[in-house]
């Protein structure tokens, strides 16, 4: 059985009673503090022990140990525990010797007073973290003002976002509560009112735990997007994907630009984002960049895929790009070959074709002559073998 | 706290710039020193007297002079012994009040 146990801390870092009373009702169930590393408190397993725990404000942030500290507080009985997220240093002893750490409350006034003013000062770290975070993932005025019309295509996009607005709101609101818990005590202590550890709020450890939660999912995401961008294409040849050869003719002639002209398929799948694919090809035609051919006109074929993770997603992205154009030009055929949902949008020379199965939904953008109707079961296998 | 600007010391204060008058201290000494001179009569916990080291040495009342190991031996400077003086001039004056207020 492992010795070292690992438990949310629940009470706000900067409730030097709450906390007291917290490690001291730990200690009884047998769990000696250990260490900290972020919001988590590390323990080890050992006899319960009726102690009185003592947090000391340390003079300046620090993971070491203050020798002279320590030699100072064990020569009076204290036992050294270790340090509490680099702000307080750790001291217990036996209920039953009644030990008093400090013994001049003016002196401990100073050092609380000075500790606020540290923390005070970390605010504006705090604040920093807030806008570098938020303005780092701002979608952009735009994105939100139509998420209303389009929340599944932007989902994922204003996903990061909030989740990070909201654990930094959770944050700011977990830092001010500490403050205010610090400057009550400091007040008690002037007043020459009696510290006793506390039971300590657990607001504070609710709004951290919280934080943490959506700020590691944002975190995850991160990395999982970092990951997706070295991850290589999928091989055209292997992905079973139709491309405009097929519905043109082996004599079609294809662009050479490599950009118009997808000899992979793109692939995104992050932790917030469905996993996507996206791919096109152009025919050949004299080069845009002379200012004399308009994309648009180029017969080409560009694949827009998305897998959701609920089918409700899905049916939302379908009505999303049934917009496009119009919703009430589509005209909705008969499904077929496993397919929910078929949606095609008819021009004179080319056409919108939007198809759904299950959870995921494929738009097709298709400039030509030929009818994509008459693909619809080459499409279908292609859903169906992502 | 302390000095003209900051009000009287309180007695572990005091104390603690009184055990450097005559020769450097460590932590330890202080404590005993405290101990000795007061008869057990002002005690100085562990976090009193950390917290007033640190705040005398911000304060530049005393500075380190020796790090051996554990122990770090502070000494009194000039300022730290004319807050002092301050203090035991203004506790000289308040017993001589007392003495010429005398009880009925």
């Amino acid at each position: 059985m492992s010795t070292t146990v690992i438990r949310f801390t629940p009470v706000s870092g900067y409730d030097l009673l709450g906390l007291e009373g917290w490690l001291a009702k730990m200690a009884a169930r047998g769990l000696l503090f250990s260490l900290t590393a972020g919001p988590f408190t590390f323990f080890e397993r050992t006899e319960p022990r009726a102690v009185t725990v003592h947090l000391e404000c340390a003079r300046e942030k620090t993971d070491q140990e203050d020798e002279e500290l320590s030699a100072l507080y064990e020569e009076s009985g204290w036992e050294y525990w270790g340090i509490f997220r680099k702000n307080f240093h750790v001291f217990a002893s036996p209920v039953d010797e009644n030990l008093t750490a400090h013994t001049d409350r003016s002196v401990l006034g100073y050092a609380i007073r000075r500790f606020f003013r540290q923390k005070l000062l970390g605010g504006l770290g705090l604040a920093l973290i807030n806008f570098m975070l938020l303005s780092f993932y701002y979608p952009g005025s735009y994105t939100l003002s139509v998420l209303r019309y389009y929340p599944a295509e932007r989902l994922s996009s204003v996903l990061p976002f909030f989740l990070s607005l909201g654990g930094l709101v959770l944050t700011d609101l977990a830092y001010l509560h500490g403050l205010g818990v610090l400057l009550r005590l400091s007040r008690r202590v002037k007043r020459d009112l009696p510290l006793s550890p506390a039971p300590g709020s657990r607001l504070s450890g609710l709004a951290v735990a919280a934080a943490t939660l959506l700020l590691g999912i944002v975190l995850v995401n991160f990395c999982t997007q970092l990951w997706d961008y070295t991850r290589p294409w999928l091989s055209l040849e292997d992905s079973g994907f139709i491309t405009l050869t097929e519905i043109e003719g082996e004599d079609f002639r294809l662009t050479q630009d490599d950009q118009l002209n997808m000899s992979r398929i793109s692939h995104s799948d992050t932790l917030l984002s469905p996993e996507s694919w996206y791919f096109q090809q152009y025919g050949a035609f004299p080069h845009y960049e002379d200012g004399t051919v308009s994309l648009s006109t180029v017969p080409h074929l560009e694949l827009y895929v998305t897998r959701y993770h609920f089918a409700f997603l899905a049916k939302q992205r379908v009505l999303e790009w049934s917009y496009y154009g119009g919703s009430d030009q589509y005209e909705i055929l008969e499904p077929a070959y496993g397919l929910d949902q078929v949606l095609l949008l008819q021009g004179e020379k080319g056409a919108y074709l939007i198809l759904r199965m299950d959870k995921t939904v494929l738009r097709a953008d298709y400039r030509g002559n030929q009818d994509l109707t008459n693909y619809l079961e080459q499409f279908a296998k292609m859903i169906e073998s992502l | 706290m302390g000095g003209k600007s900051r009000g009287p010391l309180t007695e572990p204060m005091f104390y603690v710039l009184m055990s450097f008058l005559k020769r450097d201290m460590c932590g330890t000494e202080i404590t005993e020193f405290v101990e000795r001179r007061t008869g057990g009569r002002v005690r100085l916990g562990p976090g009193t007297l950390y917290t007033l080291l640190g705040k005398f040495q911000d304060e530049k009342l005393i500075e380190e002079t020796e790090v051996d190991g554990r122990k770090r031996t502070y000494h009194l400077t000039s300022k730290g012994r004319s807050v002092y003086q301050e203090e035991l001039d203004r506790l000289r004056q308040c017993v001589q009040d007392a003495d010429e207020e005398e009880l009925p």
